[in-house]
């Protein structure tokens, strides 16, 4: 059992780079293509994740004595789509004008395999102190993740960055990057595989170079 | 077998806690809900009708058309502000503003207040996604309430068809039967103040 600094330290690298949900894992990619196709939907998706991912590591923590090992799976779904409907409500309540722009999205979370993952692996076998900083830091490096690619494709299909912020932060932060058409590929499924692809060898190429 | 009773125990109590929870959530999330959602559209309000203002207590009241009770209320100018809701769209139910001119011969304009239609999609019928709605700026009883493709005067929406036909369909519906006098007095004559 590692001393505690070294368990949030260890945590904090496993979540952000070493074991990233998106990128070495490669788990909740129906949430992370669908709404990657600009920075702002990338960005509110991500703070989203972020909270249910908290939360949900948190429930399962805390409950993990009642747990027993032949209900765990339904009992995990459980407690993520409640985690998420409660994220829902207290958006729709607190921050409406996020909920409006993020819509079913929201809903998408629950897809998200990552969570049930760290529930699994990580969260039931944890005291909550911990199974929390897991998820915050699984839920940054899913976020951050999100966030590049979300960036990436809107510069490339529409030449902007930060389109249409007006919405959730108040004003528009919008920088026409490139004058252009855009590639409309990028805008669309098949260029969000594509798009990802690029970011995994880019992550797998720099890990290499580290060796 | 008692450790199948034993699970399904467990998992029958963690499926109650979680539904307890959540119920309590929503019903006390409910009024600041409610208000956000009022809120919203009062601001289509001023949208679609910028000079208009309103009194004091807020009555909505109620008119029957067809089958359908709808709300309504009307600004210190005469402008009719009418909800109604499809159930046609593509994932469900989309709740509708409608302003008519005080004369109800002319439509100010539409919004939608809620719906569930498909991200990126269908949901450009929100004026904050697109401004497809505006095609309903300031129409009259000649206008054709049919997609362009449904041999109507209105333009649809690429990779949704369903939603933008729903949405059409019941504005002109509404529109034409308050339009031509269509309307009659609720059953017991709901009169709802400030909801």
């Amino acid at each position: 059992m590692t001393a505690p600094e070294n368990e949030y330290r260890k945590l904090a690298r496993q979540g952000l780079w070493r074991n990233n949900p998106a990128l070495t894992q490669i788990l909740g990619l129906c949430p992370l293509l669908a709404v990657s196709n600009n920075s702002i939907n990338a960005l509110g998706l991500g703070v989203a994740t972020v909270f249910v991912m908290v939360l949900a590591n948190v429930l399962v923590a805390w409950s993990r004595r009642w747990i027993r090992p032949e209900i765990r799976i339904p009992v995990f779904v459980l407690l993520i789509a409640g985690a998420v409907t409660a994220v829902e409500l207290l958006m729709q309540a607190f921050f409406y004008s996020l909920y409006q722009s993020l819509g079913l999205f929201l809903s998408l979370i629950v897809t998200n395999c990552a969570i049930i993952a760290r529930a699994e692996s990580y969260a039931v076998k944890q005291p909550v102190r911990y199974a929390a900083w897991d998820g915050l830091m699984m839920g940054l490096g899913f976020a951050w993740a999100l966030l590049l690619l979300g960036m990436l494709r809107e510069i490339l299909a529409q030449g902007t960055l930060w389109a249409e912020t007006e919405a959730l932060l108040g004003r528009d932060f919008s920088i026409q990057v490139f004058e252009y058409q855009g590639v409309l590929l990028f805008a669309l499924p098949a260029g969000a595989f594509i798009a990802f692809g690029f970011l995994l060898a880019l992550k797998n190429a720099i890990t290499g170079i580290k060796k | 077998m008692r450790d199948l009773i034993q699970s399904s125990a467990r998992l029958s109590a963690f499926a109650a806690a979680v539904i307890l929870i959540l119920s309590a959530l929503f019903w006390g999330l409910r009024p600041s809900i409610h208000h956000n959602q009022q809120r919203e559209a009062d601001r289509f309000l001023r949208e679609l009708a910028p000079n208009d203002t309103f009194p004091e207590t807020r009555a909505r009241q109620c008119y029957r058309l067809g089958e359908a009770l709808l709300e309504y209320e009307r600004s210190e100018q005469g402008n009719w502000f009418i909800r109604t809701r499809t159930l046609r769209g593509y994932n469900g139910e989309i709740a509708l503003l409608l302003a008519l001119s005080a004369d109800t011969q002319t439509l100010l304009g539409v919004r939608v207040l809620q719906h569930r239609e498909t991200v990126g999609l269908g949901d450009k019928i929100e004026r904050r996604k697109s401004a497809w709605i505006e095609a309903f700026r300031n129409r009259d009883a000649r206008t054709r309430f049919a997609l362009k493709q449904d041999g109507g005067d209105f333009d649809g929406l690429t990779g949704a068809t369903i939603t933008p036909r729903a949405v059409v369909q019941q504005v002109g519906a509404v529109f034409l039967g308050w339009a031509q006098g269509e309307v009659s007095a609720c059953p017991d004559n709901k009169d709802k103040s400030n909801q």
